[in-house]
């Protein structure tokens, strides 16, 4: 598209929305008509011709124009996923989250659909380029964390629980490309990315938390101390495992579950992560739990009695896991916060769509400026944190103080609006058709998943331990 | 008559409430992510009748709600929903729900306003709120005398509870009747808040799937249907208050009603803090108990101090009798506690870590409680408004 086509496309735009502005001829109580000798929109368009490149009016949606303030690439991929989102989440989301609770091994018929379509899309091959992955090459030039961000985002502000039916399968192939292990990448990964992108659903899970343990695995000084729970003990060939790993995300239907388990007689140093099929004897799924929200994903208890496990399902080495763990919280943080947004826009259109449509006094709530004050609050909290996510997934490298302090500040400021919409709506904002209670269910998680925000604010201060103590005295 | 209770009276009330909520109710509720069925509800409410904790009559002294003239009472009341809340918010919710609807049925009766007798199996429920809100400055205009003619519209919208106003309540799945507030004459100076006896078979109404909270009840989403519309006045029976009763009767039971609300919230916080500083002293990361932590002390101290300033403030108000004086205390303390205790709840949750995402850990529906009782009969934004008015009013 070139300069003059885009100025055209602009214009389009801006002439469609003043139409539809005009034809309506509506204005919100204490506002100046669009048309009044005070209103933006006419002042602006009589001023000098040389100072309208500096003043406009901007009349396309937030959503757009923070759309088209990304790469092309980028603004194709973030329009792909919400037409996805639109299109085949959010007919599901509230039917999901208000089905019944299926044992384990059932699964709802319309998420065995949704899962399939999802990896022909290429959902569940998107951290690779092509022809290996589905990532259109020139759109991988931008850091997989950017593009994580606005797909989970736009995923999330349709339903939290299938947003992550989607997305936990990235953190469980995570090991596979963060260990550098292409033997291992070859034979585990290359074999499932194809399965995915035929439209057979082969997922991963990413199993570190134990029940003894939830805080331990994800931060140094809590690990040194940990006696960790599931052990990995050696035999002739490979590996036996035994131990239990709870709260696995998509742990019910993965196929393969990225297992860390530490060596015998040896602590959270000796962390190695194994590469472990749901088929393998001795592997079970003991219980999907019962969550407050994101109802659509399992939050799965797996069981290890004496799992074999080949030496060459090893991935980055013996003793690596550790490192490998860390590495990825640091990649899989800043989702976390992108999954924020989402419910924080979420929140935002709900309450919009309800201020907009519901009448007080024969007046739609939107004209009462009680309403339009917390409506602003919530577009500004719901931007500034994008913003941050955008800002800080530009790059490859994802520090740990830099994720860290991504999701413990955007995941607090969601719960604030996703709270906030509940207030707009009054008796309303409890009912979940209303949908605002669901992002704050769904929210609610993002403040304790991926390391509590408490953990996550020590690892921001671990992350410049060195810089602070520099300055001690 | 009422009779007038003394200290000792409550505190045996109190142990004969503390007896009664762990041998009847609590074992109902031991295990928080399975529903509780209708039929154990149903028990739970006559058992309650049965001890006297609800009252159709004002004699025994030791119901909830009996009078709003004695603090001692209302210091029972509000005590007894905090113990019942700490085993079941929705049970205690029910309890106030029906305590409230018999005062006002008295009330009613007493100022021969209304006159209504139930027969054995009709379970009533009473709902004060309109459709949204508090009705921005209307309401708190009518309560002071001060409406005007732009008012007296307003809340005629906000009581229509018509087509497109789906007005919300929460109740026993079984209730047969509904006390709902009605604005009458709204074109005349006799404008008033009538108080109108509606069947529910006469109602359109229908129960949400999923409500955020409270969900041991049936959360409705209701209007009036065309037999019971006001063009259709005849078929319903209405009370005939006069303005000032209007005003005296309508602020005394909102009083109540925020009163029941924040001390049943208080009562779930209470509960979720002594969760989660028994977890915090025995779950270890980090090499010690979480307790040792200063970032699980934060957490902690968060939720022990909003219940303990909550409970200050409600406290404070319960030293009063509850009329037209004490609305902007009683309006203040539920503007400001109910956020705090919301917080303190969500702060409880998360010394759970991710357990307390878990149904059966029974944090997270505290959590969901305390938020979905603050949405009622007003939330922070709108008790502001009514606030701002009441001084405007003085």
């Amino acid at each position: 598209m070139n300069a003059q086509t885009k100025i055209f496309e602009r214009l389009a735009n801006h002439k469609t929305l003043l139409a539809t502005h005009q034809s309506k001829q509506k204005q919100l109580e204490g506002y100046v008509s669009t048309t009044s000798h005070y209103s933006t929109r006419r002042v602006f368009n009589e001023i000098s011709s040389l100072s309208k490149p500096i003043i406009q009016y901007n009349p396309l949606e937030v959503w757009e124009q923070d759309t088209r303030s990304l790469p092309r690439q980028l603004v194709k991929y973030r329009r792909e996923v919400r037409e996805f989102s639109i299109r085949h989440l959010q007919p599901l989301a509230q039917k999901i989250d208000l089905a019944e609770h299926l044992p384990v091994g059932v699964s709802h018929p319309d998420i065995d659909k949704l899962l399939k379509m999802a990896a022909k899309k290429g959902f569940f091959s998107d951290m690779l380029p092509k022809p290996v992955g589905s990532v259109p090459l020139l759109r991988y030039r931008y850091p997989l964390a950017w593009q994580q961000a606005i797909k989970v985002e736009e995923l999330a502000r349709s339903c939290g629980g299938l947003m992550l039916l989607l997305s936990a399968h990235n953190l469980g192939i995570a090991p596979l490309l963060m260990s550098g292990d292409l033997g291992a990448a070859r034979k585990f990964l290359l074999p499932a990315l194809k399965e995915n992108k035929s439209g057979e659903a082969h997922l991963f899970a990413y199993g570190i938390t134990e029940p003894a343990a939830g805080s331990d695995v994800e931060e140094g000084h809590g690990a040194s101390l940990y006696k960790p729970g599931t052990v990995a003990k050696r035999v002739t060939g490979g590996w036996k495992i035994s131990g239990r790993k709870c709260f696995i995300s998509g742990g019910d239907i993965a196929k393969s579950i990225t297992v860390f388990a530490a060596l015998e007689g040896e602590g959270i140093e000796s962390w190695t992560c194994f590469l472990v099929r749901n088929n393998m004897p001795g592997f079970s799924v003991v219980r999907n739990e019962l969550k407050m929200g994101m109802r659509a994903s399992a939050a799965a208890e797996l069981e290890l009695d004496n799992v074999f496990v080949p030496d060459d399902h090893v991935i980055g080495g013996l003793r690596n896991g550790w490192a490998i763990n860390r590495s990825i919280l640091n990649l899989s943080r800043l989702p976390v916060a992108a999954m924020a947004v989402g419910f924080a826009q979420s929140a935002t259109d709900a309450a919009m769509d309800f201020v907009c449509r519901y009448k007080l006094g024969g007046k739609e709530l939107i004209h009462y400026q009680e309403t339009q004050l917390e409506l602003a609050q919530m577009i500004a909290d719901t931007s500034a944190i994008r913003s941050l996510v955008w800002q800080s997934s530009q790059s490859w490298v994802s520090t740990q103080g830099k994720s860290a302090l991504n999701k413990f500040y955007c995941t607090d400021l969601a719960v604030k609006v996703c709270k906030r919409a509940m207030d707009m709506m009054s008796n309303h904002g409890g009912l979940h058709s209303n949908s605002a209670e669901k992002a704050f269910r769904d929210a609610r998680l993002t403040q304790i998943f991926e390391g509590t925000n408490q953990i996550n604010r020590l690892a921001l201060i671990e992350d410049i331990q060195e810089q602070l103590v520099s300055k001690m005295s | 008559m009422f009779q007038s209770l003394s200290q000792s009276d409550i505190i045996s009330l109190n142990d004969h409430v503390a007896r009664f909520s762990e041998r009847a109710i609590a074992p109902n509720f031991s295990q928080p992510e399975t529903l509780v069925s209708s039929d154990k509800i149903e028990l739970l409410i006559d058992s309650a009748f049965e001890q006297g904790l609800i009252s159709t009559e004002c004699s025994e002294g030791m119901g909830l709600w009996v009078t709003t003239e004695d603090p001692l009472q209302i210091q029972f009341s509000c005590q007894a929903l905090r113990k019942i809340a700490s085993i079941n918010p929705g049970i205690a919710y029910q309890f106030h729900q029906l305590a409230l609807t018999f005062y006002l049925l008295r009330e009613l009766k007493n100022i021969r306003a209304m006159d209504i007798t139930l027969a054995g199996e009709e379970l009533p429920a009473a709902v004060l709120q309109g459709h949204f809100g508090l009705a921005r400055y209307s309401l708190v205009r009518f309560l002071k005398g001060a409406a005007k003619a732009k008012d007296f519209e307003l809340l005629s919208d906000y009581f229509g509870h018509r087509a497109g106003q789906q007005s919300t309540l929460f109740a026993h799945r079984d209730w047969t009747h509904l006390l709902s507030p009605v604005m009458v004459d709204h074109h005349s100076s006799d404008a008033t808040i009538q108080f109108e006896w509606l069947e529910r078979q006469n109602l359109i109404s229908s129960t949400e799937e999923h409500g955020h909270g409270l969900n041991e009840l049936g959360h409705y989403v209701w209007q009036l249907s065309s037999k019971q519309s006001p063009s259709n006045s005849k078929a319903v029976q209405r009370s005939t208050l006069s303005p000032a009763q209007s005003r005296s009767l309508y602020s005394r039971v909102l009083q109540m009603q925020w009163m029941g609300l924040s001390n049943i919230a208080l009562g779930s916080l209470g509960h979720a803090y002594t969760l989660a500083n028994d977890y915090a002293a025995l779950r270890v990361q980090g090499g010690s108990t979480i307790n040792q932590h200063a970032a699980v002390r934060n957490l902690l101290m968060d939720a022990k101090s909003a219940y303990s300033t909550s409970l200050n403030l409600i406290e404070r108000a319960c030293q009063y009798p509850i009329d037209e004086s004490s609305l902007f205390e009683i309006a203040n303390i539920r503007m400001k506690a109910h956020p705090m205790i919301c917080q303190g709840a969500n702060q409880a949750l998360q010394v759970f870590g991710g357990m307390g995402y878990m149904q059966d850990a029974g944090m997270e529906k505290i959590v969901r409680d305390c938020m979905q009782l603050r949405l009622m009969n007003g939330t922070p934004i709108e008790l502001s408004l009514f606030i701002s008015e009441l001084e405007q009013c003085k």
